[in-house]
């Protein structure tokens, strides 16, 4: 057990699973270089052929780790920004997500995709995307999104191991992070299941990525009032741990879905939706979303930053549907 | 006269915070634009941050080995 | 003689090639027979015409070399050896085809010959086949991946940087262009650029070849000098195969979209089963060994058709199994209603 930051928990997953099987390897752009410090020693340790850079061609080299994993390979692409993968999405969608499935189970394609999350830091509109929920809705690929360091190397691990396409989505807002994490080269957070990160009863909170730790500050905060409230961090999106969900907003009756993704068709808008199908009777009080507008990011700080769920949108919120009856919203 | 209020700066992308290492002037210090300030360690390196106006360095904000947010002021400069 | 030439001018071998051809073209006019019938659903996309292209192309491969093809995909697998009752399967829906039902025409693909995929996005097989070559060389194989996509292709990005890829990186590949002169309707002359799509080699520091696609030697030669580079570790090359489209872009549409010029007679009167069957019965091939092939590939594809229509439709079940290695549940309201 050591105190690592959630950018050094990445080194470690991905140096462990390179020693760890020889058909482990990693293609990006700029990963000698070592540019965040998630490749440290790595052409050293493993050599340049298994630490590859590669042109600025990601569905080139999106669709090559597929072809690659078909027949025996388990890349680990870094694609640096997750808003590098819309060029790639040709490859992902209609490759990497579907050959399983459209030949009848003769393609296996154990890859991982990471891309982290950019946001927050003036780095404009098209550097500062969330895009896992438009992934979401293609069947055929895994995707994890841990907030902390031990999860992060956790679900790594685990998926480098699993034998399905894993989108892997770093949030920057969490890179700093320190936290105690396993340096049992075994330890794996399996995929799927979601983690209680506070444990409260008056409502439940359900937080992706980044979202976690502002959930985390406002249950403080909450708790401070004598508001006791629960945190879920699903960590993976998916498949997406439904049952833990559901059992929390049964007990406490009422939910908030933090989110830092565009609010329309979220992961938040898809808990909330199936926390209202298959919850409805244990609901005291709306579900609410809280999320990031559906306006685009912009440089100028002062307007970017309130666009991202804080901890006062959570608080509000809270405040909104614990104790007395929701008033009706004017017309 | 007019008070400057240095933040912390940012270099690349992902970086959210830094961490005050040093500070090479203290309070009632003249300071010149581009005098090497203050460092700060973010992303496990340490970046060297000049002073962004002449004058004097009123007030030190940030001390040392408190870890700040991008753009959070650092110091107070009074210029000439 | 080049090792190669000595292999090529093999009678056994030249006689596989002409029962490869034979193959494709009776297993799709029974196709297209019975999809005319109302027996085989969605679009069927038909090889004819092209023939040599794919046989002469899969002839210089191994069967454990890998192959990419596309959306008008019946012809690559059997070029390379494949079984015909699991693709006649396929076409017809039914859980025995090689891919469960879940394919159909536009994905006739065979792992069991090398294949990774025939797909029906244009120009997609780019970058699988770089990767393919670049898992080869990661683990010492010499084995080489060949990526068949067509003139409409090489005016996609995807097609491009799986050449740039496999250039920069020097992998065992090889990309060839059937260039059948139409993109659905659109003649090659309104979308490819510049003379040649071979002449694009250039642009990578690799061979471009030209060939042409109705002499199933020569194609065969020309693959084979490309393979002999790619295992020798000297990286990709780009052979443009001139071939031809007989029928319009999918069968049985009702109307013909392909603008036919006045050299569609004389394409078709190069038809290359028909050449290649004129060249070997001049170099001594006698009829009875070709029509012997011809009606033995007739049981086959009699064999397979008969093979498919006794196989079951998948159960719903089969719509949930292979999005991930785990089979996904069925949701309750659905199954109710299935």
């Amino acid at each position: 057990m050591a105190k690592i930051t959630f950018l050094e928990a990445i080194q470690q997953a991905q140096a462990e699973e390179l020693e760890r099987d020889p058909r482990v390897f990693m293609m990006g752009e700029d990963i000698r270089c070592n540019v965040f410090g998630t490749t440290t020693g790595f052409v050293e340790r493993f050599g340049e052929e298994r630490i590859r850079d590669t042109p600025i061609s990601e569905n080139g080299f999106i669709g090559a780790a597929g072809g690659a994993a078909m027949v025996g390979m388990r890349p680990i692409v870094d694609a640096t920004l997750s808003s590098f993968l819309y060029p790639a999405m040709d490859q992902i969608c209609s490759i990497i997500a579907k050959s399983r499935y459209i030949y009848g189970g003769q393609a296996k394609l154990p890859l991982v995709i990471r891309s982290c999350m950019f946001y927050g830091n003036s780095n404009a509109a098209q550097h500062s995307d969330r895009p896992y929920s438009m992934f979401m809705n293609m069947p055929g690929l895994k995707i994890i999104a841990p907030s902390d360091p031990a999860d992060m190397k956790g679900l790594l691990k685990a998926a480098i191991r699993d034998d399905d396409p894993v989108l892997c989505f770093e949030d920057g807002t969490c890179w700093m992070a320190k936290a105690d994490v396993p340096d049992d080269p075994d330890f794996l957070v399996p995929i799927g299941k979601g983690d209680v990160k506070r444990e409260g009863t008056d409502l439940t909170i359900i937080a992706i990525a980044g979202g976690v730790p502002t959930a985390l500050k406002a249950a403080r905060q909450l708790a401070a009032d004598g508001i006791s409230a629960e945190v879920i961090d699903p960590r993976t999106l998916v498949p997406l741990d439904r049952d833990m969900i559901l059992k929390s907003v049964r007990k406490t009756g009422r939910a908030i879905c933090v989110d830092p993704a565009h609010r329309t068709c979220s992961a938040a808008s898809e808990i909330a939706a199936t926390i209202v199908e298959q919850a409805f009777d244990a609901l005291r009080a709306p579900v609410i979303r809280v999320t990031t507008p559906d306006t685009h990011l912009p440089f100028s700080p002062h307007i970017e930053k309130p666009l991202y769920p804080t901890v006062d949108r959570i608080v509000a919120a809270a405040r909104r549907i614990v104790g007395a009856p929701v008033a009706p919203q004017p017309a | 006269m007019a008070e400057h209020i240095m933040v912390l700066p940012q270099y690349g992308m992902g970086m959210q915070d830094g961490e005050i290492i040093r500070w090479l002037k203290a309070e009632g210090d003249l300071v010149a634009e581009g005098e090497t300030l203050v460092e700060v360690e973010a992303a496990k390196t340490t970046v060297e941050v000049p002073a962004p106006v002449g004058g004097t360095l009123t007030r030190i904000i940030a001390v040392e080995g408190e870890t700040v947010d991008v753009r959070a002021p650092i110091a107070a400069i009074e210029t000439a | 003689m080049h090792e190669g030439q000595a292999q090529i001018g093999d009678n056994d071998r030249r006689l596989e090639k002409y029962r490869r051809m034979q193959r494709i073209r009776q297993f799709e006019t029974k196709a297209e027979n019975i999809h005319a019938a109302g027996e085989i659903p969605g679009a069927l996309h038909t090889y004819a015409g092209m023939e040599a292209s794919g046989v002469g192309a899969c002839m210089a491969l191994r069967n454990d070399d890998y192959m990419v093809g596309t959306h008008r995909s019946h012809g690559h697998p059997i070029a390379k050896g494949a079984a015909l009752r699991p693709l006649m399967a396929e076409l017809l829906g039914k859980v025995t085809g090689i891919c469960k039902g879940k394919g159909g025409s536009m994905h006739l693909s065979d792992f069991s010959v090398g294949s990774l995929g025939e797909t029906s996005i244009v120009g997609s097989g780019g970058p699988v086949a770089a990767g393919a070559a670049l898992g080869a060389k990661l683990q010492g194989l010499d084995r080489v991946a060949l990526c068949f996509f067509g003139d409409g292709a090489s005016s996609e990005g995807a097609i491009h940087e799986g050449m740039n890829l496999a250039a920069v990186w020097k992998l065992p590949a090889i990309f060839v262009c059937e260039n059948n002169r139409f993109g659905m309707s659109t003649p090659t002359s309104a979308a490819v650029a510049g003379a040649h799509v071979a002449d694009r080699a250039h642009g990578y520091g690799i061979p471009g070849v030209i060939v042409d696609g109705q002499d199933v030697d020569a194609v065969e030669q020309a693959v084979r000098e490309a393979v002999d580079r790619a295992r020798a570790g000297k990286g990709p090359t780009l052979i443009e195969t001139k071939t031809y489209r007989y029928a319009d872009h999918a069968v049985n549409m009702g109307r013909d979209l392909t603008p036919r010029g006045p050299e569609h007679d004389e394409w078709v009167g190069r038809d290359p089963i028909q050449l290649y069957r004129t060249r070997l019965l001049q170099d001594g091939v006698t009829e009875t060994a070709l029509t012997d092939i011809e009606e033995a590939v007739a049981q086959e594809v009699a064999d397979a058709l008969q093979y498919a229509r006794d196989s079951a439709y998948p159960v719903f079940e089969e719509a949930f199994d292979h999005v991930f290695v785990d089979r996904l549940p069925i949701p309750d309201d659905v199954r109710a209603h299935a």
